[in-house]
This record gives C-alpha cells, sequence and structure tokens, in this order.
C-alpha cells in the first residue's frame, strides 16, 4: 500500500542557514490518522508548512499520492484540504459565500455541494449563520466554518492544526466523529495537537517531534516503549521522551 | 502631550508619504490641472455674462457649504490608547485642543482659496465695498470654527441618535447661515445669524455627553484613515486598506450569475468582493453624479468633458480591486494556477466597467446632438479599456 503524505529525510525551515527540521521522515497510509505532537516551537507547524507547499525544504522530498509539488502542482494540491490553527476568512465573504467558493476552487459540482453543505451545516448547528460574516462569528464559529470548507471537499488528506481550542463540545465532538467517519472512507488524516488525550484515543499512529528532530513514532505501543517506563499513559510518555530530549 | 501630538503627525505622514509619489505620478494630476484650466474658462465666460435669474446665491450656498459643515478633526488616536492614554485623560486637553486647531487651520485654508474663487461671483449680484471680502472671511472663519466646536461636542454624545439628528442639524444650520449671510448682508441678517448659532453652542448643554468618548473618537479616526487609504489604493497597493463590510442583500442575489465552476473561482470572489466593499458605493454615487450632470448641464462640451471623466475615473477605481486578496493564505492552497487570480481580477473590473461606461452612455447620447461622435466615443471608451485591462493582465 503507498502512503498517501510521504516525507523523506525532509529538511527545511524558514531560512537555508536555521534549519528547523533535521531530517524528518513521516509516513501517513490510506484510512490512518496520524497524531503530530512536540513542544511549542518543536516543528509542528513548520511541518504543516512544509507539507502545505508554502515552504520549500532544503533536501529530502515530500509526496502526496506519488507526487511532488514541483510535479504536479495541481493536483498535489487538490489532494489535501487543510484546516489551520486560526480561521482566516475573507472579510467579504458570508459563510455560505465561503463555502461555495471552496467548492468552485476545488471543482465540486452544484449538486455534491448541496448535498455535503446540507449535511456539515446541521453537523455544525451553523444555519443561521450561513448568512453571517467573519466579523460577526466568535472564534469557535469561524473554526467550525475552516472545518466544514475542509470536509466539504473530501480529499485524500486532511491537515488539521490544533482544531479544538474555541470549538465548543458538542463541534468537537462533531469533528471527531467525521474524522472517524473520513478515515474509514479511505482518507487519512495528518493532525497536530496539544490535546494528548484525545490524541491518544483517536490516532492510529503518533509522530512525536522534538527541536526538529522525530524522537519516536510509530503506534502506541511504540512510544511506550520509547520512553522507557512501564505502561504510562502517552501524556507521561511524551512527558518522558522530550525531558530525555533536553539531555540528548 | 504637545510631543505626544507632533510625534502623531509625524508617524502619520511617514506612513503616508510613500504612497504619495504614486498618487503624483498618476494621470491624476494631469486630470485635475486640465479640469482646473478647462473650468476656469468656463468660469471666467460665465462672470462676463451671467444669465439673468441664475441662482447665483443659492449656488454659492451650496458650494460653501461643503466646506463649512464638513469639519472632520483628526485626532491620530490609536485602539492602543484606550489603555496608555485614558487614564491620562485630565491631561488629554492640550493634544485635543492642537487637534481641532490643527484641523481648523488646514480646513481654514482651502475655505480661503475657495473663498478667493469664489468672491467674484458672489460680485456679480452685490454692491460691496473693499472690506467686504475680508468681513465675510471673518464670518466665514466664526462660523468654521463654531460649527467644528459643534462637531466635537457631536463625538462626545452618548447616544448615537442623538449624534444623527446634531449632524443634521449642523448642515441645516450651516446652510441657513450662510444663505442669509450671502443673500442679506445686512445688520438684521447678522443678528439673526447671531441668535441661531448662540442657541446651537448653548444647546449642547442639554445632551448627555462623555467628557471624552474614546471608542467614538478612535473609530472616527479610523475610518478617516480608512478613507484616505482607500484613495491612496486607487494608485498603489495599500496594505494598511482596512475594509468596511456592507451586505447589500438585494445584490447579493446577483452573485448566482456567476456559473458555478472551477474557472470562476475568483470571478465569484471579485464579484461579491466589489458588491460588499466601499468601492461599490464610491463608483455608484460618481456615475449618479455623472449621469445627473450629462442630462442637465446645458453646455455641450461639459456633457463631453463629464463623461470621460466618469469612464476614466471608474475605471481607476474599479481596478483597484486587483489589491484585494492578494496576500490571502487560501489563495495559496486552492489547487488553482496563480494565473487564474489576475484573469478572474480582470475579467470582473472589465465587465463592471463595461456597465459603467453603457449606462453613463444613454443620457449622454440621449442629450447630445452630434449622435455619430457619440458612438464613436462609446466605442472608444470600451476599447481603451478592453487594451488598458488586457496591458494590466501581462504586467501583473
Amino acid at each position: 500500500m503507498n502512503p498517501v503524505l510521504q516525507l523523506k529525510e525532509v529538511t527545511g525551515g524558514y531560512s537555508l542557514k536555521k534549519p528547523v527540521l533535521h531530517g524528518l521522515s513521516i509516513n501517513v497510509n490510506p484510512g490512518e490518522m496520524v497524531g503530530l505532537i512536540g513542544l511549542n516551537g518543536a516543528g509542528k507547524s513548520t511541518t504543516i508548512k512544509h507539507v502545505l507547499g508554502l515552504l520549500k525544504q532544503h533536501k529530502g522530498e515530500i509526496l502526496i499520492n506519488g507526487h511532488t509539488l514541483e510535479s504536479k502542482p495541481m493536483d498535489y494540491r487538490a489532494s489535501y484540504a487543510y484546516v489551520p490553527e486560526n480561521p482566516l476568512m475573507y472579510d467579504e465573504l458570508t459563510v455560505q459565500e465561503h463555502l461555495e467558493l471552496t467548492a468552485m476552487a476545488y471543482d465540486i459540482d452544484k449538486k455534491t455541494y448541496t448535498n455535503r453543505v446540507e449535511y456539515l451545516v446541521d453537523e455544525f448547528q451553523m444555519r443561521d449563520k450561513l448568512t453571517k460574516f467573519s466579523a460577526h462569528l466568535s472564534k469557535g464559529m469561524r473554526q467550525k466554518m475552516m472545518i466544514m470548507s475542509a470536509f466539504l471537499v473530501q480529499p485524500s488528506l486532511y491537515i488539521i492544526d490544533e482544531p479544538f481550542l474555541g470549538l465548543d463540545p458538542l463541534g468537537i465532538r462533531s469533528l471527531l466523529d467525521l474524522m472517524v467517519k473520513m478515515k474509514e472512507a479511505g482518507a487519512s488524516i495528518l493532525m497536530s495537537s496539544h490535546i494528548l488525550s484525545t490524541i491518544e484515543q483517536y490516532c492510529d499512529k503518533l509522530v512525536v517531534l522534538h527541536e526538529g528532530h522525530v524522537i519516536a513514532s510509530g503506534e502506541l505501543n511504540d512510544i511506550q516503549l520509547a520512553s522507557g517506563l512501564d505502561n504510562p499513559s502517552l501524556e507521561d510518555a511524551f512527558y518522558a521522551l522530550v525531558k530525555d530530549g533536553f539531555k540528548r | 502631550m504637545n510631543d505626544l501630538w507632533n510625534k502623531r503627525v509625524m508617524e502619520f505622514w511617514k506612513e503616508v508619504a510613500p504612497y504619495l509619489k504614486f498618487v503624483l505620478n498618476g494621470g491624476l494630476i494631469a486630470f485635475i490641472v486640465i479640469s482646473f484650466s478647462i473650468g476656469s474658462i468656463y468660469y471666467r465666460r460665465f462672470l462676463e455674462n451671467p444669465p439673468p435669474d441664475f441662482p447665483i446665491h443659492f449656488l454659492l450656498t451650496c458650494i460653501m457649504l461643503l466646506f463649512i459643515a464638513l469639519n472632520p478633526i483628526r485626532t491620530y488616536l490609536r485602539e492602543a490608547d484606550l489603555i496608555y492614554l485614558v487614564p491620562a485623560e485630565h491631561q488629554m486637553n492640550k493634544y485635543f485642543n492642537k487637534s481641532i486647531t490643527a484641523s481648523f487651520i488646514t480646513q481654514g485654508s482651502v475655505l480661503t482659496f475657495i473663498w478667493i474663487l469664489l468672491y467674484p461671483l458672489y460680485l456679480v449680484t452685490n454692491e460691496t465695498n473693499s472690506m467686504t471680502f475680508f468681513i465675510f472671511l471673518l464670518m466665514l472663519f466664526i462660523f468654521k470654527w463654531i460649527l467644528m466646536l459643534g462637531n466635537w461636542q457631536e463625538q462626545q454624545f452618548q447616544s448615537n441618535v442623538h449624534r444623527k439628528i446634531y449632524s443634521v442639524l449642523r448642515w441645516l444650520i450651516s446652510f441657513v447661515v450662510l444663505y442669509v449671510l450671502l443673500t442679506f448682508n445686512s445688520f438684521k441678517g447678522f443678528v439673526f445669524i447671531g441668535i441661531v448659532l448662540m442657541t446651537y453652542f448653548i444647546s449642547f448643554r442639554l445632551i448627555p455627553s462623555y467628557m471624552i468618548h474614546w471608542n467614538r473618537l478612535i473609530f472616527v479616526e479610523q475610518q478617516h484613515k480608512a478613507r484616505i487609504y482607500a484613495f491612496l489604493s486607487w494608485f498603489v497597493d495599500v496594505p494598511q486598506l482596512s475594509k468596511r463590510v456592507k451586505h447589500r442583500k438585494m445584490l447579493s442575489r446577483s452573485i448566482k450569475l456567476v456559473p458555478f465552476q472551477q474557472e470562476n473561482t475568483y470571478l465569484y470572489l471579485y464579484f461579491v468582493t466589489w458588491i460588499r466593499s466601499d468601492l461599490f458605493g464610491m463608483i455608484v454615487r460618481m456615475t449618479l453624479v455623472g449621469i445627473v450632470l450629462v442630462t442637465f448641464l446645458s453646455i455641450v462640451w461639459m456633457k463631453y468633458f463629464i463623461f470621460i471623466a466618469v469612464v476614466y475615473l471608474s475605471g481607476l477605481q474599479i481596478l483597484s480591486l486587483r489589491h484585494y486578496h492578494q496576500n490571502m493564505f487560501w489563495v495559496n492552497i486552492y489547487p488553482l494556477p496563480k494565473e487564474l487570480r489576475i484573469e478572474g481580477v480582470l475579467k470582473n473590473s472589465f465587465r463592471i466597467h463595461i456597465i459603467i461606461i453603457l449606462i453613463i452612455s444613454i443620457p449622454f447620447i440621449l442629450t447630445i446632438t452630434n449622435l455619430i461622435l457619440g458612438f464613436v466615443l462609446l466605442a472608444l471608451s470600451i476599447l481603451l479599456s478592453k487594451i488598458y485591462h488586457r496591458s494590466l493582465g501581462k504586467k501583473l
């Protein structure tokens, strides 16, 4: 089975002189949810920016469905949907218009769009917000708007950056349910978050980033093993790992 | 506080200065110079031979009204001042006095200039002695000062309703006072004006007000700055451009006209943006004024002039849409080629421009005698717009 997302020995960052990521290798297989965890500044967001194609790696290769950004830019971009940590909306567009714009940009026909939106709007309780502008929405509602946009596209890869902050409990539940549903339908998810309990419960695989290095990866067992503790929770294992990381 | 004010003014000009050269480079200066010189020829001809029942006093009042009743006060306040300056509120008098005085001096010089320009028109109908020019200028300054203080008090009102009523009142009083001054240059007239202004001024004590309505002042300042940047954005990309958004529900229905297809993504985005932005209001207002002028002006070459002016200025304005969303994150994420954005921007602005050209052409062609020249100008406008859009497409 070919991985949907493949990072091969990626070294990168904002400046060539000071790379933030050092030889990162991550695979995300079809139907797999991979959790990216690490402290602030560990390189999670930088990794995501590289995958999105906003930063160019200094060394190594990033493939989505076997294509690099350079070889097939439109296919590469069409293969993923992204939920940013900070919702970014056009000031002039209503929620509904954002959804329509997204559908157009990703070449989704009107009928499919209508079907998907109907479901999402109810799931996230946004029906009465459809004609509202970004300025009239709370952070949580804007976050929901971002999530709806991404799940409207139904790509093979979801890249989700810390989605839970500002989201109400119902929203969190809906998001997790949707992720499971998409995963079961064969999509892959790369998600970064600090909410370790949720990551532990939902992710199939984990990648622990520390100072730009992958210091542990694999299933929960592998992380627990790497921590050297006896059957720890993810939180304890993580703590042990990054504490170790400092010593290295 | 004096230093702070000076610093703020300096900072503002530092921020704006880099853009000014683009404004000066553009065709606008040439446009202003040309219209000014053409206007002066017409004006002189009018003065030599004014039509017998032309409402000169009314016209004078309407023009002067703009320079008397409109008196924005720049405070250079910022949002952060809510935290840092509010505690020093009792020391801020000096700062605000300076704001009011400075705004008065700038607008007063413009007022003087306008009065010099219009005085000959006043002379057409009135017997005067050599002092009238200066006495009236002094009177105008006094009105302006009182109404400016009135404007300042308005801003401190607690309720928006009061503010609106007083803003209407300010225009009304300006109109009456100016009209009385210009029409009845008599002692009784002066007494009447004096009573009206006194009443106006005293009535402020009755309205519940803040000492300083910080939020309002900051809002007004932001709006003022936004307008300056909106103007600058006609000529050059202005990153600070802050946008006010209006829903315009009825018009929003026309968004459905854009076919739901990938290639139209940016056409859709920019069409919606245009409907919601300030740009829309500006263009509609200008086109309407153009239509009225083209329809009712009796001098033929003025019609031509207004037609060309509307075509040129609306093109300039609509194209500033291209600066919207160019740094938007999502534009880099969509599976769409970069060129599609430019294409969408230009397609949208070209279509809108054509519609404006057609609309202004209707009264133009209906009211001129030389139909052939009218249609030639219409075709030429569309052609030039097309060429300009295409050349921009290559440049961007």
